[in-house]
This record gives structure tokens, C-alpha cells and sequence, in this order.
């Protein structure tokens, strides 16, 4: 007599976290109107740099060495045009059917492991990772399947932990060192005699680090140290870009976390067991509050923890069973809830409709070097410009001089000193757009704007959805 | 009939008298935001549907709130906008001396002390001050979060109760989360002092803060997203919340909460914690402490602060008084019991009833005079219905709601537009070029300079008004006058 299947070894149950990954990945990244593209910057770096892979970026910085990740861009170009905006689903699938068989191997009970993928799949992390095209996608699934090539112990696996452990590097240095932090636990904490492929891994890890680094240092001397802050520090900002519900484009979403408590609390009578798990989180924890990047691997312990939380809620004998009814729901709700918010916030994220109105028309302009904000820089390149500067500092020429210089041009009201500038960058555009202004102006004719609208020199070429282009012109007198 | 009960529907009968005759003093109200909340309550009353987008605040811009109250008051506004505005958060303002007494009753088994506790919170002045001749969503949010408090104390009886407020507390204002707070300092400082919890509170107490963050989450986000924990100052000016959130003034708060609930309040604290640890004064001492803790950082309002320390301080009191009122039966002094309960009614009329009724007093003179309310009608009858009119922040709601003009700035800061340098700056400045700048900036087509602005910017009058070529007066009083930008 065939025995009887529990609700976990039916099979459409096993399909269920899948599905539920695809419907929120693809709802992500089809929602957003194709007039806007992706989310972001790093999409548009991706693709810019994709189609021009090369040592030497003649964009960046009005020419630079390319010290990028290269893997994402290499990837990236030898796909067609059409499958790009579906390679993060795929990825992401794969992702999560790797941690599928990690749970297995690591033997998380079968509940736990359904509702650790549903938990993880509705993730505003992995929304951010694999619903936009982003420099983290790639690097983490590579990190994923690292782990789970090093659980297993056919010798073809742990050649292929090598190979990819080699790769990672390519992809996102500091990365691949807090993958082997976490491999270091897993060895450690669940006895797995692993040293020396450990050991190889880390090994090849640190000689292509070191590679780049080295070849990086040679090409671009010794990176400036950035003299100026390039975005917000202190507590308030980083708790902000932690948590989703925040702001966080890939922080975790408050549920998650309360959750998560909920399941290291009921877990914790089992600590020795979960040593791997609790050291692991901690650490991760630690680093998030230094490098907010951190927090897409944290997410992953995090999710295994919070579907221990909901089981220990859920199995937990409550005296009111209308409670416990209703906190079920509101469980479910709150992790939704986060998902379909955080796929709002993606779909309303910058490009805004204007800039990608503005970065098609400079396209379509002579080449010339565009200023603007450095955070800007990346959709200037997007659209074939030279832009003056951008947020890929580390080894960027003169970064610090370019951000004074920046700063000057922006604040004064002199036109010598303005023609100075223009001419030591080259420039011949000048990018504003609404939020620019509001961010650098109080008033509405300072600085630039003042020289842009009465030197004379400038003419407006775009003005559309609050988004300005001016065009520089010595020789005539262009009266806008 | 029991007496203690017609004592007490006796003091409900003197708090309400005294809200309703205050009230009926003026047909306006005293505060700016009340017309905010008669707007949006008569938009639903004739509409159905809430403001979501609002064209006249700030020129136009969403609205974040819940407008679960509003739809609770145009209930009674299709009868009455008297019965919906002046009657009805009288009414449940005064219903809160029932639930006081009744949390009271619970944590001091006294029901003579009980009453006096209700006579103490009905006569509050900070409550009276802050809640009187008010449209304010703490009308209906007071009342229900203490009686979430009180079911929470007998949960076995009141649970259905608790989970129904549950849901509504936090949709009707986030001032509930003062109660999540409270409750997990409640459940730590039980653990701390190794006092059992029963296993029905802590599911009540996860219960509560679950569904309150998830609710605040939903109805707050935008919010959230953009300016992250910022939110919780409501996106005041930085340069009104020093007004907003005063620095604690030991003085202020012994003559707002009166002497009586202090020492009282302070004694049962220290009774019903250290000497017998009574798990109900953990509760309220939860909320105290949570509540000043939140004063200090200035993360909620002072005065409300203050409201709900005074309330919290009141019901404590219960029992301390308890402890004196047995004390004194076993002495000699019992032989003057009478006397001496009709001494501290006394006391309690001479340091909080009488306060109070100069504390409404001097709220009911704060509200619109006639010569406002006719200034901004007149606005209504002579100006383009598209005009912008330039007010101080704190007359905006008045601009929108009685002129039903749009305005440049109100007190309704969330996700609006930091307007109040501008304004600021328009009202103080001397330079005519620069007021123009900002006027235009902001679209303005009239400027309304009150009393009420003049003293707030300690001006006479900005001096570019002289400018006939740029400002035409179109309308004077002795104490308002409008002028409109030609120029």
C-alpha cells in the first residue's frame, strides 16, 4: 500500500515558494512602465558598460581605468538585448532552488524550509536583488551556489566550489570575503572537515582579489581618499537604509526582522545546535552596520529565522484562539505588506519618467561633456556622454578636485570664474533637473542658475518634465 | 441605585456642564487644527469619500491620515453640525471619568477613591486645555485607548473588547503606540522583578504591538518612505518645534497636572511598584514612564505628554489615597472623616477645578474672534475661487476651511512641502524684491495679516505693504487686514 503523502511531499507544495517567487519578481519588474526602464543607477552602469567593456572607460570622469566589477557587465554582454530584463527572474529561481537544497542538506525540518523560501521569496531584499537589474544579483547567486558546491561531497562539487569561488572576486570583492566568513562558521559550527578545500577556495579568492587590486594600483595609482562626504552617515540614515519600510532599497522589512526575533527567542533553547545560524546572523549584523550591503546575505539567515518565529507563534497553544486567528493574518499581512510595498518603491524609484525623457534626447546630441551632480554621472554615461564626475570613486582621477571644482561651479555667480571651469572640464552640457535644484538651491536664481539663465552664453536645448539641458556656446551671444 | 455610581454620573453631569457651557461660548472653536478636521468631515458628509488629494492645503497635495474619525463624526453631522462639532467630543471627552474610575476601581478595590480619582481626571486642566472647544481625533481616541487599558487589566472578561480596540485604536491615531511601548515595558519590568505574567496578557501584549505596527505601517508609509523614522516629528519645521516640543518645565507640569495627582499619583507609583507590587500599577507606571520617556526626547508633543501623564497620574493616585483613606479610619483623625473629605473635595476644587474653569476660559478667548471668521468669509464672497492666500502656518486650516481658498502653508506638515522658511521669511523681511520672489514662488495672490501673525513675528507691518504699485488693500478691521499682490 503506497503510504500516505503529508501536505509537505505533495509535489505542487514544493512548487509553491516558486511560484510565489516568480509571480513577485516578475510583477516587480514588469510593473515598472518600459518607458522608465530599470530602477536605479546600477542598471544603467550595467548596460552602458556592457556594451563598451574595456580597461580604459572614456566616459567616467572624461576618461578613466575601468576599476569595476567586471563580471556582471561581461555577463550581461554576451546575452541578447531581449532576455536582460528576464535574467535576474531566472537567477533569482535559481537562487532560490539552491537555498531549497541548502535546507535540505543543513536538515532544517520540512515546515521551516517551506516557509523559510516563501519568507525569502517575498523578501524585500530579494525583490531588490532579482526584480531590478543590479550589480548584487550575480555575485550573490554565485555566493549561493558556492555554499551549497562546498555541502556536498563529490569530489566534481568542491572543484566547482574552487572554480567559483575564483570567479566571485570578479564580481564583488568584498563579497566573496564575508561568503567565506560564513563558510568558516559552517565548518566550524557543523563539523565539516573541509579544511583544506576551505582553505584552496579562500586561497584562489584572495589571488584574483589581489590580482585586480594589484592591476587596479598599477593602472591607477594609489585611490584618493574622498576629502568629501558622498552620502548621509550617522545612526538615523543607516537604520533607515536597513529597514525597508524606511526607505531601505534593499533593507529587510520590519516584519522580518520582528519575526526573526521571534524565532531566535524560540530557537534559543536549541543554541548550540544552531551555533552556525546565531554566529552568522551576529556577525552579519555587525558588518551591515558598517557595509549596509551586508544586509542581502543577513536576509537569508533571516528568513530561516522568521519561519521559525511564525511556526513557534503558530503551533504555540495561545488561550484565545480568535488571537491567535487574527495574528496569524496579521503575520501574513505584514510580510505581504512589506513585499507589495517595497515593488511600490521600486516601481516609483528614480529614473522618473523626465530623466529618461532627457537622457534619449542627450543621446541623440553631438558628443560633448555633461556637469551636473555626480549623482548624476551614471545616467550622463547611460545616454554616451562624458560625464564630469560620478559615484564610481575608487580610483577615479582627481575626485577630489573634480568635487570642488563641482561645487564651485554650482555655487558661483561669477562668469570668469564659471568660463574657467567650463573650459578646464570641457564642458559643454549642463544637466539640471527638479530635484537637483531643490537639493543644491534655495533660491531660484543662485549660482549656475543665474549664470546659466543671464551670462549669455547658455541655451536652454530641453525643457521637459522638469528636467533642464543647456547648451554651451563662446562664440555667440544665445539669449534664452 | 448605588451612591457611589450617582456620585459619579453626578461628576460626569459637572465635567460635561462645564465643556458644554464653555462651548456654547463662541460657535467657533479654538484651535487651528479643528478646522482642519470640520472640513474633512463635512466633505464626507456630503461626498462619502474622504479628501485624499486636498487642492487647498499647500496649493494642493495628499493628505495622510486615516479619516476614521472624521467618518465617525459626519455620522452626526448629517443631523447637526452642533450635535458633531460641539456636543458629541464633549460628551465622550467627559466618558472618560467612567473608564478612569472603572481602572481605578480595579487597581484600588475602593470605590469611594475611585471617585476621586474621576474627579481629578474630569477636572484635569491640562486635559480641559487641551481637549475643550476642540475638533480633535483625541475626542474618541482617549476615551477607547483607556478603555483598551481597562480590559487589558481583566482580560479574562474583556478580551473581545481588547482585540476590537485592537484594530481601532491604531486606525484612528497613532498615538496608540504609546500603548504598544507601555505594554513591552510592562511585560519587562514583570520579567525583571520575576512577577508572573499570565500567558493571556503576553499574547495580548504581542497581539497589540503586531497589529499596531502593521496598521501604522499601511496608513503611514508613504510617509515612512520618505522620510524614514524622521516621521514620527511629523515633519515639523525644525524652527516651530521648539514650540512643539517644549523642554520638560517641572513648573509647567506641577500647575498642569495639578499638585494633587503629583503626589498622589507619585505615592501610589511607589506603592503599588516597590511595596506591593501590584502588577495594574505596572501597567500605568509603564505608561508614565513611557510617556515621559518620550517627553524628553521630544517625540511627542509636550502638552499631550503632559495630558496623558496627568490622566495616567490621576488613576495611580487610587491608590495612594486608598492607603491614606484606610490610615486615617484607624487613627483619631477618623472621628473627623466628614470634614475632612469635604477639606480635600476643597483641595481638589481650589488646585484643579478652578484652574480648570480659568484654563477654558482662557482657551475659549484663544479661539477666532468674530472679526477673523468675517475677514476670511469675506475672502470667501470677493476673491477668485483659485486664489492663493498668503496666512501665518497657524492660520492655514482657517484659510481653507472658512475662506475655502487655497493656502500656502498649514499645520499639517506630513509629506507637504517645507513652506514655513517662506512664509517666515515674507512676513519679516524689508526688502520688497525679496517678498515679491517668494510671493510669486509660492503663487500668492493675497496676503491675510492678522493680529494673531502680527504678534507671532512681532511685527506692525511688513513695510514693501506700503507699495501701492504691488499690494492693493482690499480689506481692513482694527485687527485684520488683506491686501492683494497686483504686481
Amino acid at each position: 500500500m503506497k503510504p500516505k503523502l503529508t501536505k509537505f511531499t505533495k509535489w505542487y507544495v514544493k512548487a509553491i515558494p516558486f511560484l510565489i517567487c516568480f509571480a513577485v519578481l516578475a510583477t516587480t519588474m514588469l510593473i515598472r512602465a518600459s518607458s522608465r526602464l530599470y530602477a536605479g543607477k546600477d542598471a544603467y552602469f550595467i548596460l552602458r558598460f556592457a556594451n563598451d567593456l574595456s580597461l580604459f572607460d572614456s566616459l567616467s570622469y572624461g576618461g578613466r581605468f575601468a576599476a569595476y566589477n567586471f563580471g556582471t557587465p561581461a555577463i550581461i554582454s554576451i546575452l541578447p538585448q531581449q532576455t536582460i530584463k528576464f535574467l535576474p527572474i531566472l537567477i533569482g529561481l535559481l537562487t532560490l532552488l539552491l537555498v531549497s537544497k541548502i535546507l535540505i542538506t543543513i536538515k532544517l525540518p520540512k515546515d521551516v524550509q517551506f516557509l523559510s523560501l516563501i519568507a525569502l521569496s517575498i523578501s524585500p531584499p530579494f525583490i531588490y536583488l532579482f526584480g531590478t537589474l543590479n550589480t548584487y544579483f550575480l555575485p550573490i547567486f554565485l555566493i549561493v551556489l558556492g555554499f551549497y558546491l562546498f555541502t556536498q561531497d563529490k569530489k566534481i562539487y568542491l572543484a566547482a566550489f574552487l572554480f567559483v569561488s575564483s570567479i566571485i572576486p570578479f564580481f564583488n570583492i568584498g563579497f566573496s570575503y564575508v561568503f567565506f566568513v560564513i563558510l568558516f562558521f559552517y565548518m566550524r559550527f557543523k563539523k565539516i572537515e573541509k579544511k583544506k578545500i576551505f582553505l584552496y577556495g579562500l586561497l584562489l579568492t584572495t589571488f584574483f582579489a589581489a590580482t585586480q587590486a594589484s592591476y587596479a594600483l598599477t593602472k591607477a595609482g594609489p585611490p584618493e581618499s574622498l576629502s568629501f562626504i558622498s552620502r548621509e552617515e550617522g545612526l538615523h540614515f543607516r537604520i533607515q537604509t536597513l529597514i525597508s519600510d524606511l526607505g531601505g532599497v534593499f533593507g529587510v522589512g520590519i516584519f522580518s526582522i520582528l519575526l526573526g526575533a521571534a524565532g531566535i527567542f524560540s530557537e534559543w533553547k536549541n543554541k548550540y545546535k544552531n551555533r552556525f545560524a546565531f554566529f552568522s546572523t551576529a556577525t552579519l549584523i555587525v558588518i551591515a552596520a558598517f557595509r549596509t550591503e551586508t544586509v542581502l546575505f543577513l536576509n537569508f539567515f533571516l528568513s530561516a529565522l522568521a519561519a521559525y518565529g511564525i511556526i513557534d507563534l503558530v503551533k504555540r497553544e495561545w488561550e484565545s484562539a480568535t488571537m491567535k486567528q487574527f495574528m496569524i493574518l496579521i503575520l501574513i499581512c505584514g510580510l505581504i505588506f512589506s513585499a507589495i510595498s517595497h515593488i511600490n518603491q521600486l516601481n516609483e524609484a528614480q529614473p522618473s519618467d523626465g530623466v529618461i525623457s532627457g537622457l534619449n534626447f542627450l543621446k541623440k546630441q553631438p558628443a560633448g561633456v555633461v556637469f551636473s551632480h555626480y549623482s548624476r554621472g551614471i545616467w550622463i554615461n547611460y545616454a554616451h556622454k562624458k560625464n564630469v564626475m560620478d559615484e564610481n570613486f575608487l580610483f577615479a582621477p582627481q575626485q577630489n578636485e573634480r568635487y570642488v571644482d563641482s561645487e564651485r561651479l554650482f555655487r558661483t555667480r561669477n562668469e570668469e570664474e564659471t568660463r574657467e571651469l567650463v573650459k578646464k572640464y570641457n564642458i559643454t552640457y549642463v544637466w539640471m533637473d527638479e530635484r537637483l535644484k531643490r537639493e543644491l538651491w534655495t533660491e531660484d536664481e543662485d549660482g549656475l542658475i543665474f549664470i546659466l539663465k543671464y551670462s549669455g552664453k547658455w541655451a536652454k536645448i530641453y525643457d521637459k518634465k522638469n528636467v533642464e539641458i543647456w547648451k554651451f556656446s563662446e562664440n555667440q551671444q544665445v539669449f534664452t | 441605585m448605588k451612591s457611589e455610581h450617582k456620585l459619579l454620573i453626578l461628576i460626569f453631569i459637572l465635567a460635561l456642564t462645564l465643556r458644554i457651557f464653555f462651548v456654547f461660548q463662541t460657535p467657533n472653536f479654538s484651535s487651528d487644527k479643528s478646522y482642519y478636521h470640520i472640513r474633512h468631515t463635512e466633505h464626507i458628509a456630503h461626498n462619502f469619500v474622504p479628501i485624499i488629494y486636498d487642492s487647498l492645503s499647500y496649493g494642493g497635495r495628499t493628505i495622510v491620515d486615516s479619516h476614521v474619525f472624521h467618518y465617525f463624526l459626519a455620522i452626526f453631522n448629517l443631523a447637526s453640525s452642533t450635535l458633531a462639532f460641539k456636543i458629541v467630543p464633549a460628551l465622550l471627552l467627559s466618558s472618560l471619568i467612567f473608564i478612569i474610575y472603572g481602572i481605578a476601581v480595579r487597581i484600588s478595590n475602593n470605590k469611594k477613591v475611585a471617585l476621586v480619582s474621576a474627579l481629578m481626571a474630569g477636572f484635569l486642566p491640562i486635559y480641559i486645555n487641551q481637549t475643550i472647544n476642540q475638533v480633535s481625533a483625541y475626542a474618541l481616541t482617549l476615551p477607547l485607548l483607556f478603555y483598551a487599558i481597562y480590559c487589558f487589566l481583566d482580560l479574562k472578561k474583556n478580551l473581545n473588547a481588547f482585540i476590537v480596540l485592537s484594530f481601532i485604536l491604531p486606525i484612528l491615531h497613532p498615538i496608540s503606540f504609546i500603548f504598544s511601548l507601555a505594554l513591552i515595558l510592562y511585560a519587562v519590568l514583570l520579567s525583571l522583578d520575576n512577577i508572573a505574567s499570565e500567558k493571556l496578557e503576553k499574547e495580548a501584549i504581542i497581539f497589540y504591538v503586531f497589529i499596531t505596527l502593521l496598521i501604522n505601517a499601511i496608513i503611514y508609509k508613504k510617509a515612512l518612505l520618505a522620510m524614514g523614522l524622521t516621521a514620527v516629528w511629523q515633519a515639523i519645521p525644525k524652527e516651530l518645534l521648539a514650540n512643539y516640543f517644549k523642554e520638560v518645565s517641572v513648573v509647567e507640569l506641577i500647575y498642569t497636572t495639578g499638585v494633587i495627582p503629583l503626589i498622589a499619583g507619585g505615592l501610589g507609583f511607589v506603592f503599588g511598584v516597590f511595596k506591593e507590587k501590584n502588577k495594574n500599577t505596572y501597567l500605568l507606571g509603564s505608561l508614565s514612564l513611557v510617556t515621559l520617556f518620550l517627553l524628553t526626547l521630544k517625540l511627542i508633543d509636550f502638552k499631550i505628554g503632559v495630558m496623558f501623564f496627568g490622566l495616567v497620574l490621576c488613576i495611580i493616585s487610587a491608590i495612594s489615597l486608598e492607603k491614606l483613606f484606610n490610615y486615617m479610619e484607624m487613627t483619631k483623625i477618623s472621628k473627623y472623616r466628614k470634614t475632612l473629605s469635604y477639606l480635600f473635595i476643597l483641595l481638589i476644587a481650589l488646585t484643579l477645578i478652578i484652574p480648570s474653569f480659568y484654563s477654558a476660559k482662557g482657551i475659549i478667548g484663544q479661539g477666532p474672534s468674530q472679526e477673523k471668521i468675517n475677514a476670511l468669509l469675506w475672502i470667501k464672497e470677493n476673491t477668485p475661487q483659485i486664489s492663493v492666500v498668503l496666512a501665518d502656518v497657524g492660520e492655514g486650516n482657517l484659510i481653507s476651511a472658512i475662506a475655502e481658498r487655497k493656502n500656502v502653508a498649514d499645520t499639517s506638515f506630513l509629506l507637504a512641502p517645507n513652506r514655513y522658511p517662506d512664509v517666515s521669511e515674507i512676513f519679516t523681511t524689508q526688502s520688497l524684491a525679496k517678498a515679491i520672489n517668494l510671493l510669486h514662488r509660492n503663487g500668492v495672490d493675497y496676503i491675510y495679516l492678522s493680529q494673531e501673525t502680527k504678534k507671532s513675528y512681532n511685527l506692525n507691518k511688513p513695510a514693501y505693504l506700503e507699495d501701492t504699485n504691488c499690494f492693493k488693500r482690499i480689506y481692513e478691521t482694527e485687527t485684520d487686514k488683506i491686501y492683494e499682490v497686483v504686481c
